[in-house]
């Protein structure tokens, strides 16, 4: 049952986290300039939004309960089930950002999601 | 006379621009979808001669996808192979925690996924500097096959066909996710 749990966090803080990031990084502007020196002033006024540091630890969270669910399962499942972030990404991207997603995305994500659906039953 | 005009002006033309500035803030902030990555905004240091070709742009493009479907599963499977290791979080106690910590960190497998992630991520993130997301995604689509292969062969793990279905199913769905041109804007 660990596993379902693990594979939550993975999911919800690894979507939560790059929506976070993503919300930052428009607060910091367009990146146009990659010379080293912009580029470190870049992450410098990243760092200085709230949003930032919060992305970063979901994403870290996410990594660990990665790394947990590795030590509990197989490789070749633990990754094909965390196509669902997919699925979390589009209803974030739909419930918490306005964004509008494609039925063709809709489709692809009604795909994903059988998919893991058959992965997590092939594993019984 | 002329100069107290042209002054007025001015700090009027100031004030507008802070005003709309001001008013355009809230709505700037709002994030109202991924933009397709443009390709033309990097500066020229960026920009290699093959790419201004579209055969160039092309081999660069599969190149760095090769990269990528590599690097990507094979940093999966290593911390796999590594995290087998430390043993199984199933039974984790949260007072071993640090413990098991310092295991994760010390491991050579770990670190070598870590490497090869950040490969991964470096090949990603130039690959999107020129091309779009939505090419690029479906693209990376293959990992999820690539992964499971290597599980397969390298790490000796059994599969069902089932659950082969199940991973034959998520890549046509990450593939149908998104699947473009490499370039659908317009070069600067």
């Amino acid at each position: 049952m660990r596993e379902a749990l693990f594979l939550f966090i993975v999911v919800a803080a690894g979507t939560g986290g790059e929506l976070c990031v993503t919300r930052a990084m428009k607060h910091v502007g367009e990146v146009t300039d990659f010379r080293p020196l912009e580029v470190v002033r870049v992450i410098l006024r990243a760092m200085k939004v709230p949003w930032m540091w919060l992305g970063v630890s979901m994403m870290g969270l996410a990594f660990f309960s990665l790394l947990a669910m590795l030590s509990i399962e197989n490789v070749s499942f633990v990754v094909p089930v965390t196509a669902l972030s997919y699925a979390a990404g589009a209803l974030g991207g739909v419930v918490f950002l306005g964004e509008r997603v494609s039925s063709r995305r809709w489709v692809g994500v009604l795909l994903v999601c059988i998919g893991v659906t058959l992965v997590w039953l092939g594993k019984r | 006379m002329r100069s107290q005009e042209l002054c007025e002006t001015r700090t009027y033309d100031h004030e507008d621009r802070s005003q709309t500035l001001a008013n355009a803030r809230p709505a700037e902030l709002r994030f109202h979808g991924f933009r397709p990555m443009r390709s033309g905004g990097y500066p020229l240091v960026w920009r290699l001669p093959c790419m201004t070709s579209s055969a160039g742009l092309h081999f660069k493009t599969y190149c760095m996808i090769l990269i990528m479907v590599v690097f990507g599963p094979l940093g999966n499977v290593l911390l796999g192979k590594g995290m087998k290791n430390v043993g199984s979080a199933a039974i984790w106690a949260p007072s071993e925690l640090p413990h098991i910590f310092v295991r994760i960190f010390t491991s050579g497998y770990i670190w070598l996924g870590v490497a090869s992630l950040l490969t991964f991520f470096v090949a990603y993130m130039l690959i999107l500097s020129w091309a779009d997301f939505s090419y690029v995604q479906p693209a990376s689509s293959v990992a999820y096959l690539v992964v499971a292969l290597l599980g397969y062969f390298y790490l000796h793990e059994k599969i069902a066909p089932l659950h082969w279905a199940g991973i034959g199913v998520i890549c046509l769905g990450v593939f149908v996710v998104g699947n473009t041109p490499p370039r659908t804007t317009e070069a600067r």
